[in-house]
């Protein structure tokens, strides 16, 4: 132990050390951690085999219910105009939006860490022009622009059968659509990162002994950004799901594939809300609303812990 | 093999003053940071040559020019009797960063925090392509490891950098740089962030190395007390440009550079002082100058206190005051030693020009004892073919 | 031992006028002159960690008379900066005072409470602390900053606290219309001029200096300590000197106080210690600093490291790495034993020393090599190393260990 850590001063040193468990460990403790870890895990396990819970999806044809029927002992949450019930649209619709969200989360931090750190850490004029393309993804409207590319990307990919993580072609649209509205902010962050980094006496050191750009850039930067990285990911799959809910509202989901943004869209054409039939629409609502809530009290207190200035008065 | 181990020809690094996007693209510039301003260096193999200098002297940009971290804006570097200026590329340094390593200043920092210890000193055999295998890459680390004290390496290699003391880390530092066998080391600021009492285990493990090994080192500090007790000789830079460079003894005791002397008077010691040693501090009024508004003629002129009317208009060449000695400034042509300084007030800092009127005092006595009589060793110093001492306890 | 000086001493009914010091200024009330100016018996702070304690400072007492200059020297972890931060009550929110006292002209100062203890940080004690030009906020001027704290505590108007704010900006040597600067527009000495004097704006008794020259080059730091001395004889300030560095207090300070891990090993006048250090710490401390003034250029080692304070050793502190150790001292703390102005905390003064050490040096004792930089052999590689081991002298003429002179500088081919 070194004498400053000794006198309780925890040198800046010590905290960018730990490891993962220790953050996960000190993540549970706090409240607003714990709260959003559970209500993830909830949702995670339900997106994982909706099946295991509440059977294969409903279709037109195997719906079980007469329409519009509120909530009962056999249809816990009601059913919707086609009779299909409404818990199992609902733990399916999990599966849909987390699924997007995910996928898009990755398209979004790989495309931004690799801008990110490559801007950051070559410069020049490398770093100009890649920032100015980030500048521009960056200001225009993420909805306008995601309305404007996805008939484009529909035409390049098709609307094949095929599917992707068990999502149809038509939803992989939206993927590539919210990953490339989305990566400009991420990229902006990490690239922060990096150019703090790449002053730092190691990554100096690594050049001196003959290391070449590449891998300062893997063995040096990328592990001290994974932290900043994990928690952008955690809210960039909020953003996520939250674009993707919207894109659905307006049209461009798929019905044969209801996320709990083409179910609000499904309630709305039905007329759900000037019919009283407020479990269409409660239900997915509420899923958006706590997995977004989770999400963000998840990454916000990751933010707290991985960030290095604790505020110590001295 | 040639007997200087380096040599840099009118070394300059400048750096252009860019603002913003357009001239980074256009690679404009409005103005130079002349941080290294027209040096020659020579280093002889085997040998600690301290460079002292104070913050923005230009001393840490001559250290990272020569391990080419920098690229210097002209000049030569001569190493090992072949030019490298102009070596470029991660293949192309690859054998010139074999032989050729750095000491960081800060251990804190120098080791990233998610490697382990044996991962940094395994790093550079690894980008290199050293090393039969893996097998014996290992045993080259661990040799490093316990070479820079850490001894038994196993106990180490596997752990994180904040496991460890500072010293602990600096030793580590060390086996990095060492791991490939280079011949020469520019060692910057190595101990300044340590403990005083570690400061002296390190310096020594150093010398240690040195005299196993073969290595020479550039010795960078702003401490001229340090640079007093690991150097053979030193050098001392001020705004780009080496003010003094000769054996420790003379520059210390007999500077011929009047930024030397008040260094070196100015510079502390543990002994309590007197009335009079305090009297003879030159403190220099106001602070070194920006180094990219660099003052004409001799650079240290706008706060010597000995200035003259040549000074402000004409730069001084290194002249030659005797047994590998040089000093760059008009008092010192033809070898002679600076003026005494007319006494002054505690606390009164010296104004330049406050030597105007000051006598020119020719070589002294001391000056003459220091410089090698052509036979007889010099009074000063106890001769080098001495044997070590025993002592009691060793 | 220092008495309390209860108001309620003086005479009732009679108007009571306000303390003075030395200096003429005005005191709080329940000052009493006649006391020290500053009496810290016994003080302990302590960190309280996941899980433990560390005792960083573990009774600690000194004095401080009016227009002194006390340097406090040690090594990073012996407690010196969270003892002058314990002084004015600037520590962390881990930290706490458990024992001792703080006594400033006789009123402690311990069990005041924060809102209290607001009268005395910066009017009476004020302190410039490590790194202090970069404490500076990025987005005022420099005089703003000056102003500030004179409007707020001092009840100034705007107009005088811009007067005042301009003459100690000429008193620290900077000129007044460089007040209108931003922080970032001036020198690393400059920012170290003007937290001086922030420091010096309410016209303190006492200025505590936290390393303030360690960032600083040798010339700048010359000009600042020159400065601290000038101040220290116009205004007649009393000064805490707090530095790992022993030249500079060697050449600022009347007295010191070396700490080793939370607790004092000896103090006494500057001189004295310096020429005859008697604690084995000191001795080595001194030994193993570089003195650009001394013909030796060997440097002493002390092996081991200070021990962990969340367990510290039972007995005096220093015996892992002491090389004259006996076996009382890995038992018994060793009492403060004070003799012709000094104080020292060691088993070789047993009360009522009169200075002269009673113990030898620890038999198996290895004395490490100093280290001694080799005389540059010409062209041959790897100059034969001239490395001789310091003897560590006997203990009965103990004085500033003089290592073996190595062979330095022979040969100045």
């Amino acid at each position: 132990m070194t004498a400053a850590s000794v006198q309780g001063v925890a040198p800046r040193r010590l905290r960018g050390a730990v490891g993962l468990w220790t953050i996960l460990r000190r993540l549970l403790r706090r409240p607003e951690g714990l709260i959003g870890m559970v209500i993830l895990l909830v949702f995670i396990v339900l997106a994982i085999a909706p099946q295991a819970f509440v059977g294969q999806l409903q279709t037109a044809v195997t719906a079980t219910g007469h329409r519009l029927e509120p909530p009962s002992g056999v249809h816990l949450l009601g059913t919707d105009e086609l009779g299909r019930d409404m818990l199992n649209q609902t733990v399916h619709g999990a599966r849909i939006s987390l699924v997007i969200g995910f996928l898009a989360t990755v398209v979004t931090v790989a495309i931004g860490v690799v801008v990110g750190i490559v801007a950051g850490f070559v410069g020049g004029w490398l770093d100009a022009i890649l920032m100015r393309i980030t500048d521009f993804f960056l200001v225009i409207p993420t909805f306008v622009l995601a309305l404007i590319l996805t008939p484009i990307i529909q035409q390049l990919v098709g609307s094949a059968a095929t599917e992707v993580f068990g999502i149809r072609m038509t939803l992989i649209v939206i993927v590539i659509v919210i990953g490339i509205t989305s990566w400009s902010s991420t990229a902006r962050i990490i690239r922060s990162q990096t150019l703090s980094l790449r002053e730092r006496a190691f990554v100096d050191r690594a050049r001196v002994i003959g290391a070449g750009g590449g891998h300062i850039m893997r063995r040096h930067i990328l592990p001290n950004v994974i932290n900043l990285i994990v928690a952008n990911a955690v809210l960039t799959f909020a953003g996520a799901v939250l674009t993707e809910t919207t894109l659905s509202f307006v049209g461009l989901g798929d019905p044969f594939q209801p996320s709990w943004g083409q179910l609000l869209e499904a309630a709305r054409a039905a007329g759900a809300p000037g019919l009283g039939a407020w479990w269409y629409f409660v239900p997915p609502g509420a899923g958006i609303v706590l997995v977004v809530l989770a999400f963000t009290l998840v990454g916000s207190a990751l933010d707290d812990l991985l960030n290095p200035k604790r505020g110590r008065r001295r | 093999m040639t007997d200087d181990l380096l040599r840099l020809d009118d070394l300059k690094v400048h750096f252009p003053i860019r603002n913003g996007f357009v001239d980074t693209v256009l690679r404009r510039s409005h103005g130079v940071v002349r941080a290294v301003d027209g040096i020659d260096l020579t280093l002889r193999r085997g040998e600690v040559l301290g460079l002292v200098g104070e913050s923005g002297s230009g001393k840490t940009t001559t250290g990272r020019v020569i391990v080419k971290l920098t690229r210097q804006t002209s000049g030569t570097i001569m190493f090992d009797g072949k030019d490298v200026s102009n070596l470029r590329g991660t293949t192309g340094l690859r054998p010139y960063r074999r032989r050729v390593q750095l000491i960081f200043q800060d251990p804190y920092e120098t080791l990233n925090p998610k490697q382990t210890i044996n991962d940094f000193v395994m790093e550079p055999l690894i980008v290199n392509g050293l090393g039969m295998d893996g097998a014996d890459r290992q045993r080259r680390v661990f040799g490093a490891l316990e070479a820079a004290g850490m001894r038994p390496a196993t106990d180490f290699a596997f752990r994180y950098p904040h496991e460890l003391s500072g010293g602990q880390r600096q030793r580590v530092v060390i086996a990095g740089a060492l791991v490939m066998g280079p011949e020469l080391i520019v060692a910057d600021e190595p101990v300044s962030m340590l403990d005083v009492s570690i400061r002296t285990e390190l310096l020594r493990l150093m010398l240690d190395l040195r005299a196993e090994r073969g290595l020479t080192y550039l010795f960078i500090t702003h401490d001229l007390s340090l640079a007093w007790v690991i150097a053979d000789r030193i050098a001392v830079m001020y705004l780009g440009k080496i003010m003094e460079i000769g054996p420790a003894e003379r520059v210390i005791r007999a500077p011929h550079n009047p930024y030397t002397q008040a260094l070196v008077s100015v510079s502390p010691s543990p002994d309590p002082p007197t009335a009079g040693t305090r009297a003879k501090r030159t403190i220099l009024v106001g602070e070194t100058p920006d180094a990219a508004h660099v003052p004409s003629g001799c650079r240290f002129h706008p706060r010597c206190p000995y200035a003259f009317d040549r000074c402000r208009v004409e730069e001084p060449p290194l002249f030659d005051v005797g047994a590998g000695h040089q000093a760059a400034c008009w008092l010192a042509e033809g070898g002679r030693s600076l003026p005494v300084l007319p006494p002054h007030q505690l606390g009164e800092v010296a104004q330049p020009g406050l030597a105007a009127d000051a006598e020119v005092v020719p070589k002294t006595a001391a000056a003459e004892a220091l410089a090698p009589a052509p036979a007889a060793a010099p009074a000063a110093a106890t001769g080098a073919s001495d044997p070590p001492q025993p002592t009691p306890g060793a | 031992m220092i008495g309390r000086a209860s108001a309620g001493s003086k005479a009732s009914g009679a108007k009571v006028p306000a303390p003075v010091d030395a200096r003429g200024r005005t005191l709080p009330k329940q000052a009493d002159p006649a006391q020290p100016l500053l009496a810290v018996d016994d003080l302990r702070t302590y960190f309280d960690l996941e899980g433990a304690t560390v005792h960083a400072v573990d009774g600690v007492s000194f004095n401080l008379q009016q227009g002194e200059a006390l340097g406090i020297a040690g090594e990073s972890g012996c407690g010196k900066t969270t003892t002058a931060l314990s002084l004015v009550r600037l520590l962390p929110s881990n930290a706490r005072i458990a024992g001792g006292s703080i006594r400033y002209f006789g009123i402690d100062l311990v069990p005041k409470s924060a809102e209290a203890l607001r009268r005395y940080r910066w009017r009476e004690i004020s302190i410039v602390f490590q790194g202090a030009m970069n404490a500076l906020n990025p987005v005022h001027r420099l005089r703003d900053q000056i102003t500030e704290p004179l409007m707020e505590r001092l009840n100034l108007s705007e107009a005088q606290a811009r007067k005042r704010a301009g003459e100690l900006l000429e008193l620290v040597g900077i000129p007044r219309k460089r007040g209108s600067a931003y922080p970032h527009e001036l020198s690393g000495g400059m920012r170290q001029r003007a937290m001086i004097a922030m420091a010096l704006a309410c016209d303190p008794a006492i200025v505590i200096g936290d390393e303030p020259t360690t960032a600083l080059d040798v010339m700048i730091q010359a000009q600042i300590l020159e400065l601290l001395e000038r101040l220290r004889r116009e205004l007649g300030l009393s000064l805490i000197l707090i530095t790992h560095d022993l030249s500079v207090i060697a050449e600022t300070c009347d007295r010191i106080l070396v700490m080793y891990a939370g607790r004092v090993a000896e103090e006494g006048p500057v001189g004295e210690v310096f020429r005859r250090p008697r604690h084995p710490y000191t001795q080595k401390l001194l030994s193993a600093f570089p003195n650009i003034q001394a013909d030796r250029r060997t440097l002493d080692v002390i092996p081991g490291s200070p021990p962990d304070l969340r367990h510290p050793p039972p007995g005096c502190r220093f015996a892992p790495r002491c090389p004259f150790v006996m076996p009382v001292c890995s038992e018994v703390i060793p009492p403060e034993v004070s003799f012709g102005g000094v104080r020292v905390a060691c088993h070789l003064y047993p009360s009522g020393s009169d200075g002269t050490p009673a113990g030898m040096l620890a038999p198996g004792y290895e004395a490490p090599a100093a280290v001694a930089a080799p005389t540059v052999a010409g062209p041959t590689v790897g100059a034969p190393a001239g490395f001789a081991a310091p003897t560590v002298g006997t203990p009965a003429a103990v004085t500033h260990p003089a290592p073996v002179e190595p062979p330095t500088g022979g040969s100045l081919a």
